[in-house]
């Protein structure tokens, strides 16, 4: 429980507080942090990040949950998020999504049982023009066919 | 001061006025379920559009202060379009579980359902269910009636800043809820029960205790502590079910505290004296007032002629209104000539200062001020100690308790020489060690029993209006009326609070040119005590 930010992101943290006008308009990117600090956000972590802004908890919350793009409890190591908004969808991302969910044998939102991959729909990813997108954890694969994505799958270390 | 045109008619505000409140002065409201007075305004709702000539579109009116020369319509057949679209889209995913439904017949999305509403709705996919769930000790959340108007999370927010509810994930999934193991537990919780605009925050004591439209109601004040919240108090089948506040600039705004509406248990508590009950040679009998008056007055006389007029003694408690105050004092004081008339205090609460300003007073003295301005009394444990002092040297032979409290506080020493007493009269709410001593017992009337008023802790005199009756017709003041009648004097101005205030107004100078009338719904401050309103945020915000 006693979860602590490490001297490094506490710094990392002061300067970020110094660029907003109050602490909580800094809740995305010490988020940000805390992700990178612990892996994950879970509700320890935003207790800590509540604790940090002069925030309540629920109030962090309401940020986290708003966004998909934070790494959640249990998550595996790689995170594929599959555009499925309007352009990505005209352009088939569903049969994209399909084809993840039968070569990791998952649903979109779960999670495999090795940890190793999260499959999600999201929301838009913003790269519209080339669509059908696939983010995988930080990086962004666009024009992504089935075959294309077994490759970026297979040529993770 | 802007002057504007709504609904063809031209109105004058004062700079900063929201153009919803403009339009109040004039017309209807317009419909809202997001805006609250009491609240900064926050325009998510999009029902209170109106039409501004020369804008294009429709505007909101919550969050657009009125302007010098605006033309403004609130009933334009392009608002009235978009307030049926905002209708339409409010219902797609609410239950109308109405008859179920705690807040149906105070529920603004049922009246703007019945006055914007198509009647039907074109939804045909399934609607998002979500089962009831537990917010904390007072609240429960109904999710699926939410329509996320956000006025709880900006009352958590701007008023208590204790934030615990929150929106979290987004578009049709967005849902309101509290941190896992953070319960909303805060002394003010409950106002967001009533400022949810739906049924989706319940206050779990009232829950399916009445349906709203079978309440009486009476306006009245809040007797928990010495800040004399403006309530409303409202009763079912003969029992006070709910107290709601009542807003007032002056005191409470438009909030009250938990504490303050969950403290009446005693006035339906079984064991609360209901009889006038005499007791002698250790048997009691339940007998009527005029008995009752005779035997005090029998045993007064009896002491007075054996030991004099000064052996007698008085208490008080700042449960009695200044109008029962004000004839206890003539009774004990000008009647009797009472050797002590002291004051009981309340074991002091837990003071609060919520973010906003708004404060619950450690004082649990209601009239406290009144006590102070009536008989220049102080309620005043040490007080009470000198007289039961005086009790045990045989000094005081006879002792009058009146107005009593609903928890008793009565110091052991007092209790303990209670039974060298030659005539002890104890009027009170609830049992107590000291009434089982009595020799009469009287029964007290609660505070939504009185009808009178009480002095807060600003100075501002409010008016109690009786919504129950009382164990003995008349109340308090009856009673006192009658025993200064049993003593051979009458009360004055009729003994009706309304008279007994003009005679109060008309001899001490606190109270001078007021009357019980004119202090009306809100309050009137007594001379001396400032009136002012306090703005309703902290400030510096």
């Amino acid at each position: 429980m006693s979860l602590a930010f490490s001297e490094r992101a506490r710094a990392e943290i002061d300067r970020l507080l110094a660029r907003y006008p109050t602490r909580g308009a800094a809740t995305l990117p010490v988020l940000r942090v805390a992700e990178r600090e612990f892996g994950g956000i879970d509700d320890d972590v935003m207790v800590l990040v509540a604790d940090t802004l002069d925030l309540s908890p629920a109030q962090v919350r309401g940020v986290f949950s708003f966004y998909t793009h934070l790494r959640r409890p249990g998550w595996g190591k790689y995170v594929l998020q599959v555009c499925a908004t309007l352009s990505c969808a005209l352009r088939g991302c569903e049969g994209l999504a399909d084809h993840l969910e039968a070569r990791l044998g998952i649903r979109a939102g779960q999670t495999t049982p090795d940890r190793r991959f999260t499959l999600l729909k999201v929301e838009c990813l913003a790269r519209c023009g080339e669509s059908p997108v696939l983010q995988v954890n930080d990086d962004m694969y666009v024009n992504v066919t089935p075959a294309k994505a077994d490759a970026i799958l297979e040529s993770l270390p | 001061m802007p002057r504007l045109t709504i609904n063809g008619q031209e109105v004058e505000v004062p700079q900063g006025t929201l153009l919803i409140e403009a339009c109040a002065r004039v017309t209807e409201k317009p419909p809202h379920f997001c805006y609250h007075p009491g609240l900064r305004p926050d325009g998510n709702c999009r029902m209170c559009m109106v039409k501004i000539e020369g804008m294009r579109g429709v505007s909101i009116s919550c969050t657009l202060p009125a302007a010098e020369g605006m033309v403004v319509s609130t009933e334009h057949p392009e608002v009235l379009a978009a307030r049926r679209g905002v209708m339409e889209f409010l219902l797609i995913h609410h239950p109308l579980d109405c008859p179920v439904c705690d807040k149906a017949g105070e529920c603004i999305l049922q009246d703007h359902s019945y006055d914007h509403g198509r009647g039907a709705s074109r939804y045909i996919e399934p609607k998002i269910v979500r089962p009831k769930r537990d917010l904390g000790p007072r609240i429960a959340l109904w999710p699926e009636r939410c329509i996320r108007c956000s006025r709880c999370t900006r009352f958590l927010d701007e008023v208590t800043g204790t934030s615990e509810l929150a929106f979290f994930e987004r578009g049709d999934r967005t849902d309101l809820d509290i941190f896992p193991g953070r319960p909303i537990d805060n002394p003010l919780s409950l106002n967001i029960v009533d400022i949810c605009p739906v049924g989706a925050l319940i206050s779990k004591d009232f829950l399916f205790r009445a349906r709203v439209w079978n309440l009486r109601k009476k306006a009245s004040v809040c007797a928990a502590c010495s800040r004399g919240c403006n309530v409303v108090l409202e009763s079912y089948e003969g029992k006070l079910t709910r107290l709601v506040p009542r807003p007032n600039p002056h005191v409470n705004h438009h909030w009250m505290c938990d504490h303050g509406r969950l403290s009446h248990a005693y006035v339906h508590d079984p064991r609360r004296p209901r009889q006038i009950v005499k007791r002698e040679d250790a048997r009691s009998f339940n007998v009527a007032l005029p008995e009752a008056l005779e035997a005090i007055r029998a045993g007064l006389e009896a002491v007075r002629a054996a030991h004099g007029a000064a052996a007698v003694g008085g208490l008080v408690t700042a449960w009695l209104t200044n109008e029962e105050l004000h004839l206890a004092g003539r009774l004990l004081r000008d009647v009797l000539g009472a050797r002590r008339l002291v004051a009981l205090a309340a074991p002091p609460g837990e003071a609060y200062v919520a973010k906003s300003g708004f404060r619950i007073a450690a004082d649990r003295n209601p009239n406290r001020a009144g006590l102070e301005a009536v008989l220049g009394l102080v309620p005043d444990d040490e007080a009470v100690r000198a007289l039961a002092a005086d009790i045990e040297t045989g000094a005081i032979r006879a002792l009058l308790v009146l107005g009593g409290m609903p928890a008793p506080a009565y110091p052991e020493e007092l209790v303990a020489v209670a039974s060298r007493l030659e005539l002890l009269v104890v009027q009170d709410l609830v049992p107590s060690a000291l009434l089982d001593r009595a020799h009469i017992v009287l029964p007290a009337a609660a505070a939504p029993e009185k009808h009178g008023s009480f002095i807060n802790d600003d100075g501002r005199v409010q008016r109690l209006e009786p919504l129950l009756v009382p164990p003995v017709p008349g109340g308090d003041l009856g009673i006192l009326g009658a025993l200064l009648r049993a003593l051979g004097d009458r009360p004055p101005g009729g003994g009706g609070a309304v008279g007994v205030f003009a005679d109060l107004a008309a001899r001490n100078e606190r109270f001078q040119g007021l009357t019980f009338q004119e202090l009306g719904d809100l309050g009137r401050p007594r001379r001396g005590a400032e009136d002012r309103p306090r703005p309703p945020h902290a400030a510096g915000e």
